[in-house]
């Protein structure tokens, strides 16, 4: 054994274990001598670590990407859907379109304020509820989608 | 003492901070012995033995949380690696038991890769359980103790191997004049 692979094992040590009561002595130095003149002492990396690295999940990346668009679309559809968007749609031309550029901001701080700025329980209680469903949706979006990474391995851990 | 420190260091590091620069020292500290095992397992199949062993530091990061420090973490990599190996021995199993060396032939390529072609023909007469027990023993240098946690086999289990397997070796060498 050399010190690279004992190096391995902290805690290993040249121990008697490998003497075993049935093989006599002259066989078990056989097989020492044979182990000892085959042994590989260290494999190159040779690009491995990289490879390695490389095959690594992205799970964080993805899950941060994923908040964000989950996060955009539900805000997206609930702006045209309280906007009544859909009416707007067989007039629009250039000119619409330049023209909801200029007047989006406008209209942004015109929809925030009023929601921020309305007295009655009921709206505070919509805009809580609606909260929760974002943070639901993006929750259950993410288990849904990570399900895969988690069940790929299989066999025991130890 | 300074290099257990290390390795702990690292793992938390990637644990908690998920810090992937700390995960590529690991592979880099860990990969020959890694490969090494399974290189001796596959007889020698270098390319089967490095997609095994990226197998196995894919699944040491995934698992990462599940390290608790209760064993080093070499130990702890080497039974994923062994579990690895296991599953893979699994589904490429044949209706015959691992206890015969006809599986073990089956892995040997033809031409030898990665090890030299004594040390392929005399691990080519184990099973695959005698092969791990004994390259553990006398390649990597691992006590009874740490080869049954590793392999999850009861120490007397492990002994029983062990000394068929030593044995086959023996009696191998001499037939081909190795003892000469």
């Amino acid at each position: 054994m050399t010190d690279k692979r004992t190096d391995f094992f902290e805690e290993t040590q040249q121990t008697d274990d490998w003497i075993t009561d049935s093989l006599p002595l002259e066989d078990e130095q056989l097989l020492k001598s044979f182990f000892a003149d085959n042994t590989i002492e260290e494999l190159p990396d040779d690009g491995f670590s990289e490879q390695v690295m490389a095959s690594l999940p992205q799970e964080n990346a993805y899950r941060l990407n994923r908040w964000w668009r989950l996060t955009c679309l539900i805000i997206g559809v609930g702006m045209i859907v309280s906007l009544r968007g859909w009416e707007q749609l067989p007039h629009w031309d250039l000119s619409s379109v330049r023209l909801f550029m200029q007047y989006f901001p406008v209209i942004l701080s015109t929809y925030l304020q009023a929601i921020l700025t309305s007295t009655p329980l009921l709206h505070g209680l919509l805009i809580v509820m609606g909260t929760f469903l974002t943070l639901g949706g993006v929750w259950g979006y993410n288990e849904v989608v990570d399900h895969p990474i988690h069940t790929r391995h299989t066999s025991p851990m130890p | 003492m300074g290099l257990l420190n290390n390795d702990i260091s690292l793992v938390t590091q990637v644990t908690v901070f998920h810090n992937r620069k700390a995960f590529d020292l690991l592979v880099k500290k860990y990969q020959s012995p890694v490969r090494l095992f399974f290189l001796h397992q596959t007889l020698g199949d270098a390319q089967l033995s490095d997609d095994l062993a990226q197998d196995t530091f894919i699944k040491a990061y995934t698992h990462m949380q599940s390290f608790k420090g209760a064993s080093q973490f070499s130990t702890w990599l080497y039974r994923i690696a062994y579990n690895v190996w296991y599953d893979y021995t699994r589904s490429h199993k044949t209706t015959t038991d691992t206890d015969t060396p006809f599986i073990a032939s089956k892995h040997a390529p033809q031409g030898n890769v990665g090890l030299q072609m004594d040390l392929v023909k005399a691990l080519r007469v184990l099973s695959d359980n005698e092969r791990t027990c004994v390259t553990m023993q006398l390649m990597d240098g691992l006590p009874i103790d740490k080869i049954s946690e590793v392999t999850g086999l009861a120490q007397g289990t492990v002994k029983s191997h062990l000394s068929r397997g030593k044995q086959k070796l023996a009696s191998y060498l001499k037939q081909n004049g190795y003892d000469r």
